[in-house]
């Protein structure tokens, strides 16, 4: 974790440093478990072949999650998620390593409160974007 | 010369997908869907991710019955249980877009109700996973006091089973 991040520190344009993570295959097991997600194309393989996928894919939600630690890390913990927004490009894998990253896209005061936007990216070891991402988060 | 067909079905590749029941599911609103947050789910969710900030690890392991959760929290715990189930939609469906809008704190121990309604259908010919249906589900997410927590948009692409031999 860095330090907690001010509002006034935050530059739009500011690229956040990519990350790479690996989602073993044990790790994507013990959250499908943890959340109850027993989606067949989560940890089976034949499953996840007859739907024309390589193999057992990372959840949703956990890349969803992925990206929110990876916004709270580089925040230090300042600001609170007001939004998030993803879109799915394509399938990552078990225990095929990933980076996130992203960008200050704007800051800006609205109602009273200042907010600033993200754009968060996850791309798979090929380079090959898995999921585009936006994020709003608001700070005191 | 024969027209082009889906994987299983035989449907002409060019035919709608979209049934008579999808169009009227199209609006229709769930039974609602109740959970707790639960600290020890809410505890094994950060292990699986490898949680590693230690206001969130001290919250969950502290002495505050009701400490805020990571919002990750809320979308996990919440995802499956919550998509209604459309009728005709062929059986494989991958997430292809989720758009979550967080209005206050979620706690331990919160008792969630989420309102669900099948938003829209659209069918998309083309694409990574050829001709397919993307089901775009709403849910409304309250506490137990009635306050409203979250709104969700989620995206998933329904499309047929891929033939074996590898012909579609």
């Amino acid at each position: 974790m860095s330090a907690p991040r001010t509002y006034a520190e935050i530059r739009e344009g500011e690229e956040l440093p990519p990350q790479e993570r690996l989602p073993t295959h044990r790790k994507v097991l013990m959250f499908i478990g943890a959340s109850w997600q027993w989606v067949p194309q989560f940890h089976e393989q034949a499953t996840a072949e007859r739907m024309g996928l390589e193999g057992p894919i990372v959840p949703g939600p956990a890349r969803m999650a992925f990206l929110e630690q990876f916004l709270r890390r580089w925040l230090g913990g300042a600001g609170t998620l007001k939004r998030i927004h993803i879109t799915h490009r394509r399938p990552d894998y078990h225990d095929r390593p990933i980076t996130i990253g992203g960008t200050v896209t704007r800051k800006y005061e609205e109602d009273g409160g200042k907010l600033v936007d993200f754009e968060l990216w996850i791309e798979n070891q090929a380079g090959m974007p898995s999921v585009r991402g936006n994020a709003t988060v608001t700070f005191d | 010369m024969s027209e082009p067909t889906n994987a299983r079905d035989g449907q002409a590749a060019d035919e709608s997908l979209i049934t008579p029941a999808m169009q009227a599911a199209i609006g229709s609103e769930g039974e609602p869907v109740r959970v707790e947050i639960s600290r020890e789910v809410v505890r094994r969710m950060a292990e699986a991710l490898d949680e590693d900030d230690p206001a969130i690890l001290a919250a969950i392991d502290g002495d505050d019955p009701h400490p805020v959760v990571p919002s990750y929290a809320l979308i996990c715990i919440l995802s499956h249980m919550s998509e209604m189930r459309v009728p005709d939609v062929p059986g494989h469906g991958l997430m292809a877009a989720d758009d979550w809008t967080y209005l206050n704190p979620v706690r331990v121990g919160d008792r969630i109700t989420v309102r669900p309604r099948v938003a829209d259908i659209q069918e998309r010919i083309g694409g990574r996973v050829g001709h397919s249906l993307f089901v775009r589900h709403e849910w409304i997410c309250a506490n137990q006091n009635g306050v409203e927590i979250a709104r969700v948009r989620r995206t998933i692409a329904h499309y047929p089973e891929r033939d074996p031999a590898g012909s579609a």
